[in-house]
Protein backbone atom coordinates (compact mmCIF):
# COMPACT_ATOMS: atom_id res chain seq x y z
CA UNK A 1 0.00 0.00 0.00
CA UNK A 2 1.37 3.41 -0.93
CA UNK A 3 0.61 6.74 0.73
CA UNK A 4 -2.20 7.68 -1.69
CA UNK A 5 -3.91 4.36 -1.21
CA UNK A 6 -3.47 4.70 2.52
CA UNK A 7 -5.13 8.12 2.62
CA UNK A 8 -8.00 6.86 0.53
CA UNK A 9 -8.69 4.12 3.02
CA UNK A 10 -7.72 5.88 6.26
CA UNK A 11 -11.31 6.17 7.46
CA UNK A 12 -11.85 2.46 6.90
CA UNK A 13 -8.86 1.72 9.11
CA UNK A 14 -10.69 3.55 11.89
CA UNK A 15 -13.95 1.81 10.99
CA UNK A 16 -12.82 -1.70 10.12
CA UNK A 17 -16.42 -2.93 9.77
CA UNK A 18 -16.63 -1.05 6.46
CA UNK A 19 -13.44 -2.46 4.89
CA UNK A 20 -11.83 -5.81 4.12
CA UNK A 21 -9.58 -7.10 6.91
CA UNK A 22 -6.56 -7.31 4.61
CA UNK A 23 -6.90 -3.68 3.63
CA UNK A 24 -7.01 -2.59 7.27
CA UNK A 25 -3.99 -4.74 8.10
CA UNK A 26 -2.03 -3.34 5.17
CA UNK A 27 -2.95 0.19 6.18
CA UNK A 28 -1.79 -0.29 9.73
CA UNK A 29 1.43 -1.87 8.49
CA UNK A 30 1.99 1.18 6.30
CA UNK A 31 1.83 3.53 9.30
CA UNK A 32 4.77 1.65 10.80
CA UNK A 33 6.99 2.63 7.90
CA UNK A 34 5.57 6.05 7.00
CA UNK A 35 5.55 8.79 9.61
CA UNK A 36 3.42 11.14 7.50
CA UNK A 37 0.71 8.55 7.12
CA UNK A 38 0.92 7.71 10.80
CA UNK A 39 0.32 11.40 11.55
CA UNK A 40 -2.48 11.46 9.01
CA UNK A 41 -4.11 8.54 10.75
CA UNK A 42 -3.85 10.36 14.06
CA UNK A 43 -5.51 13.40 12.51
CA UNK A 44 -8.26 11.17 11.12
CA UNK A 45 -8.74 9.66 14.55
CA UNK A 46 -8.98 13.11 16.12
CA UNK A 47 -11.49 14.18 13.48
CA UNK A 48 -13.51 11.05 14.19
CA UNK A 49 -13.57 11.98 17.85
CA UNK A 50 -14.74 15.51 17.09
CA UNK A 51 -17.48 14.26 14.79
CA UNK A 52 -18.53 11.69 17.37
CA UNK A 53 -18.95 14.46 19.92
CA UNK A 54 -21.06 16.45 17.53
CA UNK A 55 -23.14 13.37 16.66
CA UNK A 56 -23.59 12.54 20.34
CA UNK A 57 -24.91 16.01 21.08
CA UNK A 58 -27.58 15.64 18.44
CA UNK A 59 -28.24 11.92 18.73
CA UNK A 60 -31.50 12.36 20.62
CA UNK A 61 -32.72 15.49 18.88
CA UNK A 62 -36.12 15.10 17.30
CA UNK A 63 -38.56 17.29 15.44
CA UNK A 64 -40.43 19.67 17.76
CA UNK A 65 -43.53 18.15 19.30
CA UNK A 66 -45.91 20.58 17.62
CA UNK A 67 -45.02 19.23 14.18
CA UNK A 68 -46.85 15.93 14.61
CA UNK A 69 -50.28 17.43 15.45
CA UNK A 70 -49.90 19.85 12.55
CA UNK A 71 -49.17 17.04 10.15
CA UNK A 72 -51.96 14.88 11.51
CA UNK A 73 -54.43 17.75 11.09
CA UNK A 74 -53.22 18.22 7.53
CA UNK A 75 -53.59 14.50 6.95
CA UNK A 76 -57.17 14.47 8.25
CA UNK A 77 -58.06 17.42 6.01
CA UNK A 78 -56.49 15.66 3.11
CA UNK A 79 -58.48 12.55 3.82
CA UNK A 80 -61.73 14.53 3.90
CA UNK A 81 -60.93 16.11 0.55
CA UNK A 82 -59.78 12.89 -1.01
CA UNK A 83 -62.43 10.55 0.36
CA UNK A 84 -64.60 10.39 -2.79
CA UNK A 85 -61.58 10.16 -5.07
CA UNK A 86 -59.93 7.60 -2.82
CA UNK A 87 -63.07 5.45 -2.65
CA UNK A 88 -63.51 5.64 -6.40
CA UNK A 89 -59.87 4.81 -7.00
CA UNK A 90 -59.94 1.99 -4.49
CA UNK A 91 -63.03 0.58 -6.18
CA UNK A 92 -61.35 0.74 -9.58
CA UNK A 93 -58.18 -0.85 -8.23
CA UNK A 94 -60.10 -3.60 -6.43
CA UNK A 95 -62.47 -4.40 -9.31
CA UNK A 96 -60.46 -3.46 -12.35
CA UNK A 97 -60.82 -6.91 -13.90
CA UNK A 98 -64.59 -6.82 -13.71
CA UNK A 99 -64.69 -3.23 -14.92
CA UNK A 100 -62.43 -4.06 -17.84
CA UNK A 101 -64.59 -7.08 -18.75
CA UNK A 102 -67.77 -5.00 -18.56
CA UNK A 103 -66.21 -2.30 -20.71
CA UNK A 104 -65.11 -4.88 -23.30
CA UNK A 105 -68.58 -6.45 -23.30
CA UNK A 106 -70.22 -3.07 -23.81
CA UNK A 107 -67.90 -2.24 -26.70
CA UNK A 108 -68.52 -5.69 -28.24
CA UNK A 109 -72.30 -5.26 -27.91
CA UNK A 110 -72.15 -1.87 -29.60
CA UNK A 111 -69.99 -3.26 -32.41
CA UNK A 112 -72.31 -6.26 -32.92
CA UNK A 113 -75.37 -4.00 -32.93
CA UNK A 114 -73.83 -1.65 -35.47
CA UNK A 115 -72.66 -4.51 -37.69
CA UNK A 116 -76.02 -6.30 -37.60
CA UNK A 117 -77.92 -3.10 -38.23
CA UNK A 118 -75.68 -2.28 -41.16
CA UNK A 119 -75.98 -5.81 -42.56
CA UNK A 120 -79.79 -5.83 -42.39
CA UNK A 121 -79.87 -2.49 -44.14
CA UNK A 122 -77.59 -3.80 -46.86
CA UNK A 123 -79.60 -7.02 -47.22
CA UNK A 124 -82.84 -5.09 -47.45
CA UNK A 125 -81.37 -2.70 -49.96
CA UNK A 126 -80.04 -5.58 -52.05
CA UNK A 127 -83.43 -7.27 -51.95
CA UNK A 128 -85.09 -4.28 -53.61
CA UNK A 129 -86.00 -5.33 -57.11
CA UNK A 130 -85.59 -2.89 -59.93
CA UNK A 131 -88.93 -1.28 -60.53
CA UNK A 132 -89.83 -1.29 -64.16
CA UNK A 133 -92.77 0.05 -66.06
CA UNK A 134 -93.12 -3.40 -67.55
CA UNK A 135 -93.42 -5.03 -64.22
CA UNK A 136 -96.81 -5.58 -62.77
CA UNK A 137 -97.49 -3.74 -59.54
CA UNK A 138 -97.15 -7.01 -57.67
CA UNK A 139 -93.72 -7.63 -59.08
CA UNK A 140 -92.63 -4.36 -57.47
CA UNK A 141 -93.84 -5.47 -54.12
CA UNK A 142 -90.38 -5.96 -52.65
CA UNK A 143 -89.14 -2.72 -54.07
CA UNK A 144 -92.08 -0.77 -52.74
CA UNK A 145 -91.52 -2.19 -49.34
CA UNK A 146 -88.47 -0.01 -48.71
CA UNK A 147 -89.94 3.13 -50.00
CA UNK A 148 -90.51 5.80 -47.49
CA UNK A 149 -93.91 7.28 -47.28
CA UNK A 150 -96.15 9.17 -45.00
CA UNK A 151 -97.56 5.73 -44.19
CA UNK A 152 -94.18 4.40 -43.09
CA UNK A 153 -95.64 3.06 -39.89
CA UNK A 154 -96.70 0.04 -41.91
CA UNK A 155 -94.30 -2.91 -41.90
CA UNK A 156 -91.56 -2.48 -44.43
CA UNK A 157 -92.21 -5.90 -45.97
CA UNK A 158 -95.92 -5.43 -46.25
CA UNK A 159 -96.68 -6.12 -49.88
CA UNK A 160 -100.02 -4.40 -49.63
CA UNK A 161 -98.29 -1.11 -50.24
CA UNK A 162 -97.52 -2.22 -53.73
CA UNK A 163 -100.93 -3.70 -54.52
CA UNK A 164 -102.83 -2.02 -57.27
CA UNK A 165 -100.00 0.16 -58.55
CA UNK A 166 -99.98 0.84 -62.22
CA UNK A 167 -96.76 1.92 -63.85
CA UNK A 168 -97.02 5.27 -65.50
CA UNK A 169 -96.44 5.35 -69.22
CA UNK A 170 -93.65 7.94 -69.13
CA UNK A 171 -91.76 6.60 -66.14
CA UNK A 172 -88.15 5.54 -66.59
CA UNK A 173 -87.64 1.86 -67.11
CA UNK A 174 -85.25 -0.41 -65.34
CA UNK A 175 -84.38 2.09 -62.59
CA UNK A 176 -84.24 0.93 -59.07
CA UNK A 177 -86.79 2.44 -56.76
CA UNK A 178 -84.43 2.31 -53.85
CA UNK A 179 -84.73 5.56 -51.99
CA UNK A 180 -88.06 6.43 -53.62
CA UNK A 181 -91.25 7.30 -51.76
CA UNK A 182 -94.96 6.62 -51.76
CA UNK A 183 -97.02 9.71 -51.30
CA UNK A 184 -100.73 10.10 -50.70
CA UNK A 185 -102.15 12.76 -52.99
CA UNK A 186 -105.50 13.99 -54.10
CA UNK A 187 -106.06 14.46 -57.78
CA UNK A 188 -108.98 15.40 -60.02
CA UNK A 189 -110.81 12.40 -61.45
CA UNK A 190 -110.32 13.84 -64.88
CA UNK A 191 -106.61 13.11 -64.61
CA UNK A 192 -107.22 9.37 -64.30
CA UNK A 193 -107.74 8.90 -67.94
CA UNK A 194 -104.51 10.66 -68.82
CA UNK A 195 -102.67 8.26 -66.59
CA UNK A 196 -104.29 5.27 -68.21
CA UNK A 197 -106.63 4.50 -65.32
CA UNK A 198 -110.37 3.84 -65.61
CA UNK A 199 -112.50 6.80 -64.67
CA UNK A 200 -115.10 4.52 -63.08
CA UNK A 201 -117.89 7.03 -63.73
CA UNK A 202 -116.52 9.60 -61.34
CA UNK A 203 -117.14 13.19 -62.22
CA UNK A 204 -114.15 15.01 -63.70
CA UNK A 205 -113.89 17.79 -61.10
CA UNK A 206 -114.14 15.44 -58.10
CA UNK A 207 -110.92 15.02 -56.12
CA UNK A 208 -109.95 11.46 -55.42
CA UNK A 209 -107.16 10.14 -53.19
CA UNK A 210 -104.33 8.18 -54.77
CA UNK A 211 -100.93 6.81 -53.86
CA UNK A 212 -98.06 7.66 -56.15
CA UNK A 213 -94.58 6.23 -56.29
CA UNK A 214 -92.01 8.98 -56.69
CA UNK A 215 -88.59 7.93 -57.85
CA UNK A 216 -85.32 9.18 -56.42
CA UNK A 217 -85.10 11.58 -59.33
CA UNK A 218 -88.44 13.10 -58.34
CA UNK A 219 -90.50 11.73 -61.26
CA UNK A 220 -93.70 9.78 -60.82
CA UNK A 221 -93.30 6.09 -61.50
CA UNK A 222 -96.58 4.44 -60.56
CA UNK A 223 -100.01 5.21 -59.19
CA UNK A 224 -102.91 3.51 -57.54
CA UNK A 225 -106.24 4.66 -56.32
CA UNK A 226 -106.43 4.76 -52.58
CA UNK A 227 -108.94 2.33 -51.23
CA UNK A 228 -109.07 3.51 -47.62
CA UNK B 1 -36.27 -8.58 -5.61
CA UNK B 2 -36.51 -6.77 -2.30
CA UNK B 3 -34.06 -3.92 -1.84
CA UNK B 4 -31.48 -3.70 0.91
CA UNK B 5 -32.87 -2.65 4.27
CA UNK B 6 -36.34 -3.50 3.06
CA UNK B 7 -38.65 -3.39 6.05
CA UNK B 8 -41.85 -5.38 5.59
CA UNK B 9 -43.53 -3.39 8.38
CA UNK B 10 -42.98 -0.18 6.42
CA UNK B 11 -44.46 -1.79 3.36
CA UNK B 12 -47.57 -2.71 5.31
CA UNK B 13 -47.76 0.80 6.73
CA UNK B 14 -47.52 2.29 3.28
CA UNK B 15 -50.34 0.07 2.07
CA UNK B 16 -52.45 1.22 4.99
CA UNK B 17 -51.48 4.83 4.35
CA UNK B 18 -52.61 4.52 0.74
CA UNK B 19 -55.98 3.31 1.90
CA UNK B 20 -56.31 6.38 4.16
CA UNK B 21 -55.26 4.96 7.53
CA UNK B 22 -54.40 7.85 9.82
CA UNK B 23 -52.68 5.64 12.37
CA UNK B 24 -50.33 4.32 9.68
CA UNK B 25 -49.25 7.86 8.86
CA UNK B 26 -48.69 8.64 12.53
CA UNK B 27 -46.60 5.49 12.95
CA UNK B 28 -44.47 6.29 9.92
CA UNK B 29 -43.93 9.80 11.19
CA UNK B 30 -42.91 8.67 14.67
CA UNK B 31 -40.53 6.08 13.28
CA UNK B 32 -38.69 8.31 10.86
CA UNK B 33 -39.10 11.95 11.87
CA UNK B 34 -35.99 12.06 14.05
CA UNK B 35 -33.67 10.81 11.31
CA UNK B 36 -35.06 13.26 8.80
CA UNK B 37 -35.02 16.13 11.26
CA UNK B 38 -31.42 15.49 12.31
CA UNK B 39 -30.28 15.15 8.71
CA UNK B 40 -31.88 18.47 7.81
CA UNK B 41 -30.50 20.08 10.96
CA UNK B 42 -26.96 18.93 10.26
CA UNK B 43 -27.25 19.95 6.64
CA UNK B 44 -28.70 23.40 7.28
CA UNK B 45 -27.61 24.24 10.82
CA UNK B 46 -31.07 25.69 11.35
CA UNK B 47 -33.84 24.26 13.53
CA UNK B 48 -36.41 26.26 11.61
CA UNK B 49 -35.30 24.85 8.30
CA UNK B 50 -35.03 21.34 9.72
CA UNK B 51 -38.60 21.60 10.94
CA UNK B 52 -39.77 22.92 7.60
CA UNK B 53 -37.94 20.18 5.71
CA UNK B 54 -39.33 17.47 7.97
CA UNK B 55 -42.84 18.74 7.44
CA UNK B 56 -42.33 18.95 3.70
CA UNK B 57 -41.01 15.40 3.50
CA UNK B 58 -44.01 13.96 5.30
CA UNK B 59 -46.45 16.22 3.49
CA UNK B 60 -45.08 14.92 0.21
CA UNK B 61 -45.63 11.37 1.39
CA UNK B 62 -49.12 12.29 2.53
CA UNK B 63 -50.05 14.04 -0.69
CA UNK B 64 -48.94 11.29 -3.01
CA UNK B 65 -48.09 7.99 -1.33
CA UNK B 66 -48.37 6.27 -4.72
CA UNK B 67 -45.05 7.84 -5.73
CA UNK B 68 -43.20 5.72 -3.24
CA UNK B 69 -42.15 2.44 -4.80
CA UNK B 70 -41.09 -0.14 -2.17
CA UNK B 71 -39.09 -2.00 -4.81
CA UNK B 72 -36.77 0.97 -5.26
CA UNK B 73 -35.81 1.25 -1.61
CA UNK B 74 -37.07 1.68 1.92
CA UNK B 75 -39.39 4.47 2.93
CA UNK B 76 -36.60 6.20 4.86
CA UNK B 77 -34.52 6.50 1.69
CA UNK B 78 -37.54 7.97 -0.08
CA UNK B 79 -38.07 10.51 2.70
CA UNK B 80 -34.35 11.32 2.71
CA UNK B 81 -34.53 11.99 -1.00
CA UNK B 82 -37.33 14.50 -0.50
CA UNK B 83 -35.61 16.08 2.50
CA UNK B 84 -32.35 16.34 0.63
CA UNK B 85 -34.00 18.12 -2.30
CA UNK B 86 -35.77 20.53 0.03
CA UNK B 87 -32.59 21.30 1.94
CA UNK B 88 -30.68 21.97 -1.25
CA UNK B 89 -33.42 24.16 -2.64
CA UNK B 90 -33.70 26.08 0.58
CA UNK B 91 -29.96 26.56 0.75
CA UNK B 92 -29.82 27.78 -2.80
CA UNK B 93 -32.64 30.14 -1.98
CA UNK B 94 -30.82 31.51 1.01
CA UNK B 95 -27.11 31.32 0.54
CA UNK B 96 -26.55 33.61 3.46
CA UNK B 97 -28.04 31.08 5.84
CA UNK B 98 -26.00 30.84 9.00
CA UNK B 99 -25.99 27.94 11.41
CA UNK B 100 -27.71 28.39 14.71
CA UNK B 101 -25.08 29.27 17.22
CA UNK B 102 -24.30 26.80 19.94
CA UNK B 103 -24.79 29.56 22.50
CA UNK B 104 -28.40 29.96 21.52
CA UNK B 105 -28.99 26.27 22.21
CA UNK B 106 -27.15 26.31 25.48
CA UNK B 107 -29.22 29.23 26.73
CA UNK B 108 -31.94 26.74 27.57
CA UNK B 109 -29.78 24.60 29.81
CA UNK B 110 -29.21 24.95 33.51
CA UNK B 111 -26.22 27.01 34.51
CA UNK B 112 -23.20 25.03 35.62
CA UNK B 113 -22.89 24.66 39.35
CA UNK B 114 -19.15 25.09 39.58
CA UNK B 115 -16.35 26.77 37.76
CA UNK B 116 -15.03 23.39 36.65
CA UNK B 117 -18.35 22.53 35.04
CA UNK B 118 -18.44 25.96 33.48
CA UNK B 119 -15.03 25.46 31.97
CA UNK B 120 -16.04 22.02 30.72
CA UNK B 121 -19.15 23.44 29.16
CA UNK B 122 -17.34 26.31 27.57
CA UNK B 123 -14.71 24.02 26.13
CA UNK B 124 -17.28 21.62 24.76
CA UNK B 125 -19.35 24.42 23.30
CA UNK B 126 -16.35 25.87 21.58
CA UNK B 127 -15.29 22.54 20.16
CA UNK B 128 -18.71 21.57 18.93
CA UNK B 129 -19.26 24.97 17.41
CA UNK B 130 -15.98 24.74 15.55
CA UNK B 131 -16.70 21.29 14.15
CA UNK B 132 -20.25 22.20 13.23
CA UNK B 133 -19.12 25.29 11.40
CA UNK B 134 -16.53 23.26 9.57
CA UNK B 135 -19.16 20.71 8.53
CA UNK B 136 -21.55 23.45 7.45
CA UNK B 137 -18.86 25.09 5.38
CA UNK B 138 -18.38 21.99 3.25
CA UNK B 139 -19.94 21.88 -0.22
CA UNK B 140 -23.35 20.19 -0.05
CA UNK B 141 -22.25 16.99 -1.80
CA UNK B 142 -19.46 16.51 0.73
CA UNK B 143 -21.52 17.64 3.69
CA UNK B 144 -24.26 15.11 3.09
CA UNK B 145 -21.87 12.16 3.13
CA UNK B 146 -20.30 13.41 6.35
CA UNK B 147 -23.75 13.86 7.88
CA UNK B 148 -24.91 10.42 6.81
CA UNK B 149 -21.77 8.37 7.44
CA UNK B 150 -20.06 10.20 10.28
CA UNK B 151 -22.89 11.91 12.13
CA UNK B 152 -25.72 9.46 11.49
CA UNK B 153 -23.57 6.33 11.35
CA UNK B 154 -24.85 5.03 8.02
CA UNK B 155 -22.87 2.36 6.23
CA UNK B 156 -21.54 3.26 2.80
CA UNK B 157 -24.20 1.07 1.23
CA UNK B 158 -27.10 2.74 3.03
CA UNK B 159 -25.71 6.19 2.38
CA UNK B 160 -25.36 5.30 -1.30
CA UNK B 161 -28.97 4.15 -1.34
CA UNK B 162 -30.17 7.33 0.27
CA UNK B 163 -28.09 9.55 -1.94
CA UNK B 164 -28.93 7.49 -5.00
CA UNK B 165 -25.32 7.09 -6.08
CA UNK B 166 -22.75 4.26 -6.18
CA UNK B 167 -20.96 3.14 -3.02
CA UNK B 168 -17.62 4.13 -4.55
CA UNK B 169 -18.87 7.68 -4.97
CA UNK B 170 -19.86 7.85 -1.31
CA UNK B 171 -16.45 6.54 -0.29
CA UNK B 172 -14.49 8.95 -2.42
CA UNK B 173 -16.66 11.93 -1.43
CA UNK B 174 -16.28 11.04 2.20
CA UNK B 175 -12.49 10.84 1.95
CA UNK B 176 -12.41 14.19 0.21
CA UNK B 177 -14.83 15.70 2.73
CA UNK B 178 -12.79 14.48 5.67
CA UNK B 179 -9.59 15.83 4.13
CA UNK B 180 -11.32 19.21 3.78
CA UNK B 181 -12.55 19.03 7.37
CA UNK B 182 -9.09 18.21 8.64
CA UNK B 183 -7.70 21.14 6.73
CA UNK B 184 -10.35 23.45 8.21
CA UNK B 185 -9.88 22.15 11.72
CA UNK B 186 -6.12 21.91 11.60
CA UNK B 187 -4.25 24.00 14.07
CA UNK B 188 -6.16 24.16 17.28
CA UNK B 189 -9.06 22.01 16.24
CA UNK B 190 -7.70 18.53 16.51
CA UNK B 191 -6.46 19.09 19.94
CA UNK B 192 -4.91 16.68 22.30
CA UNK B 193 -8.14 16.58 24.26
CA UNK B 194 -10.16 15.45 21.29
CA UNK B 195 -7.74 12.67 20.60
CA UNK B 196 -8.14 11.52 24.13
CA UNK B 197 -11.92 11.57 23.73
CA UNK B 198 -11.78 9.07 20.91
CA UNK B 199 -15.06 7.16 20.80
CA UNK B 200 -18.61 8.20 21.49
CA UNK B 201 -18.23 9.21 25.11
CA UNK B 202 -20.54 12.11 25.77
CA UNK B 203 -19.14 14.81 28.01
CA UNK B 204 -21.35 16.31 30.70
CA UNK B 205 -22.10 19.49 28.75
CA UNK B 206 -23.05 17.54 25.67
CA UNK B 207 -25.29 15.34 27.74
CA UNK B 208 -27.23 18.43 28.82
CA UNK B 209 -27.70 19.43 25.19
CA UNK B 210 -28.99 15.95 24.34
CA UNK B 211 -31.51 16.00 27.15
CA UNK B 212 -32.93 19.30 26.02
CA UNK B 213 -33.07 18.47 22.32
CA UNK B 214 -36.78 17.84 22.21
CA UNK B 215 -38.73 20.62 23.76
Amino acid sequence: MNCNEFRESAREILHPESAPVDSVREGLAHTLVCEDCAAYLMAERALDAQLSELAAVYSEVQAPTHVEPLLMAAYRNRLKEDRPKRVGRAFVVAHWRWLATAACAAVAAIVIFVVLHHRSAVITARSVAPYSSHATPRSASTGAAVLVSDNSSAPATDASWADGFVALPDSATGDSLEGGAILRIEMPASALASLGLPTMGVQGDQMIPADVVVGQDGTLRAIRLATD
Amino acid sequence: MAPKDFIPADDALIRRLRSGDEEAFATLYREHQAEIYRFALHMSGSHTMAEEVTQEAFLALMRDPERFDPLRGPILAYLFGIARNHVRRAMERDRRMQPLSADQELDNFPAPSSSEAEADRSDLTERIERVRKAVLSLPATYREVVVLCDLQQRSYARAAEQLDCPVGTVRSRLNRARALLMAKLSGTALSRESSERNGARVPAGAQRIREGGRA
